[in-house]
């Protein structure tokens, strides 16, 4: 066992003169207490603001972790929710869709939509026809109108017994009787495909007014398509003195170019002159 | 053995022209890919396959086509037995040759089909709109006529091989 060391005389008299000195002369122990403060201070003040601020970083440090888990957890709820928005897109376009086939089948009549598919087109850039995947041993017949919501997409050609063939209104083959849904005027013409695109409708007489913008809807004259269905809308009127009809230029309302969901319309079978 | 695998591209490449061939549209032109793999059969194998490559690619454009069926058929056939006249010619591999074959099937095939259209009772495109497809599609199948025929050139090749390394 170690001895125990003696104070040294010296420090207990720098104690008692510490002690002496606060009590009998405190003017200048203020004096000391304020410089030392004065020279602590800064230091005091840079130390905690240091400790404050590694701290702080510890803190984010922390909080990183978290926010990095919580920020993991909000890509899987908002990847959850975009797809949840994706399906009800669809579900609002189905519904949309629907809704207007509705309309249209009020309006068109007798016979079922048979919804089909695109699965081919024509690769001759020449024909304007496109492969759908019913057939025959669905219902599918030749002369059977085809159309989307929008409206007329075309005729079926031929049908076999699994896919068809649709010839769509914008060949130049096709020819489709068409009436203006017009309060002044409710002429009808015959509306035929065009090679540079669109449809013309011609045979209108040359006393008949039309105007741009006007709506044209199928006729049920020679019974080849039902009657109402929306074709498109007359984009220019091109009129000659010297010719006994006039001629309208239609926009189609069936984009030809990108078409989905498709609908056959299954009535009863067209003679096969009809059909043609 | 050759053939046979060679016909199974050749309804490959007529399916994939029915189905996204319209989506690669190039200013209006369309590639013709049966139409320049039957021509680059019939220059490397001669009339005989030529003619039935033009056989297998005209019924399998006929199936996807809203035009009558046999049309396309009859149209390959007699390009793929016509192009085999230029199996022996000793121009066969430049670039001027193939050049010049693409232009000429490529406006023999369009004028055939339309013709037979016509006669057919169709009502075919005006002439604006037959140059604007044939201009581009000519250039692309030029661009494409050396390609699908090195192509076929090299899978006559190695199927080649492996019937002579079977034989053996």
């Amino acid at each position: 066992m170690r001895a125990r060391r003696p104070m040294p005389w010296w420090l207990a008299a720098l104690v008692v003169a510490a002690v002496g000195i606060l009590v009998f002369l405190p003017e200048p122990a203020q004096q000391v207490e304020s410089l030392g403060s004065r020279i602590l201070a800064p230091v005091q003040f840079g130390v905690s603001g240091l400790l404050g601020q590694a701290e702080e970083v510890s803190g984010v440090v922390r909080k990183m972790g978290d926010l990095a888990r919580q920020n993991d957890q909000f890509r899987e709820e908002i990847d959850r929710l975009q797809a949840e928005i994706v399906r009800l897109r669809e579900l609002e376009l189905e519904n949309r869709d629907l809704r207007n086939l509705l309309g249209l089948k009020q309006r068109a009549g007798t016979g079922d939509l048979l919804p089909v598919r695109v699965i081919a087109r024509d690769p001759s850039p020449y024909i304007q026809s496109i492969t759908i995947d019913r057939g025959t041993e669905e219902g599918v017949r030749e002369g059977m109108t085809v159309i989307t919501w929008r409206g007329v997409v075309g005729r079926v050609t031929r049908a076999d017994p699994a896919s068809a063939k649709v010839l769509l209104v914008t060949d130049v083959n096709s020819s489709i009787s068409g009436r203006v849904q017009s309060s002044e005027s409710r002429v009808t013409g015959i509306i035929r495909g065009r090679a540079e695109g669109g449809l013309l409708m011609q045979h209108i007489p040359q006393e008949e007014s039309l105007q741009t913008g006007e709506t044209v809807i199928t006729s049920d004259l020679g019974g080849v398509v039902p009657e109402g269905l929306l074709i498109g809308q007359i984009i220019q009127v091109r009129r000659k003195d010297v010719d006994v009809f006039q001629e309208a230029l239609i926009e189609p309302a069936a984009d030809m170019r990108r078409l989905e969901r498709l609908y056959v319309l299954a009535g009863p079978p067209p003679s096969r002159e009809a059909a043609r | 053995m050759p053939f046979l695998a060679y016909a199974g591209l050749i309804v490959t490449a007529a399916l994939a022209e029915a189905t996204v061939g319209y989506r690669l549209e190039l200013v209006g032109g369309r590639l013709n890919l049966v139409l320049l793999m039957v021509v680059a059969w019939s220059l490397l194998r001669g009339i005989e396959e030529g003619a039935l490559a033009g056989v297998v690619g005209g019924l399998a454009l006929d199936l996807s086509s809203g035009t009558p069926l046999g049309l396309d058929t009859a149209i390959l056939t007699l390009i793929g037995a016509v192009t085999s006249l230029g199996e022996h010619t000793l121009y066969r591999g430049s670039v001027a040759f193939f050049f010049g074959t693409a232009v000429l099937v490529t406006v023999c095939y369009h004028g055939a089909l339309l013709l037979a259209l016509q006669a057919l009772g169709w009502d075919i495109p005006s002439f604006t709109r037959l140059v604007q497809v044939l201009v581009p599609t000519i250039l692309i199948n030029a661009v494409l006529m050396p390609i699908v025929f090195t192509l076929a050139q090299r899978l006559l090749r190695t199927l080649s091989g492996w019937r002579q390394l079977e034989l053996e």
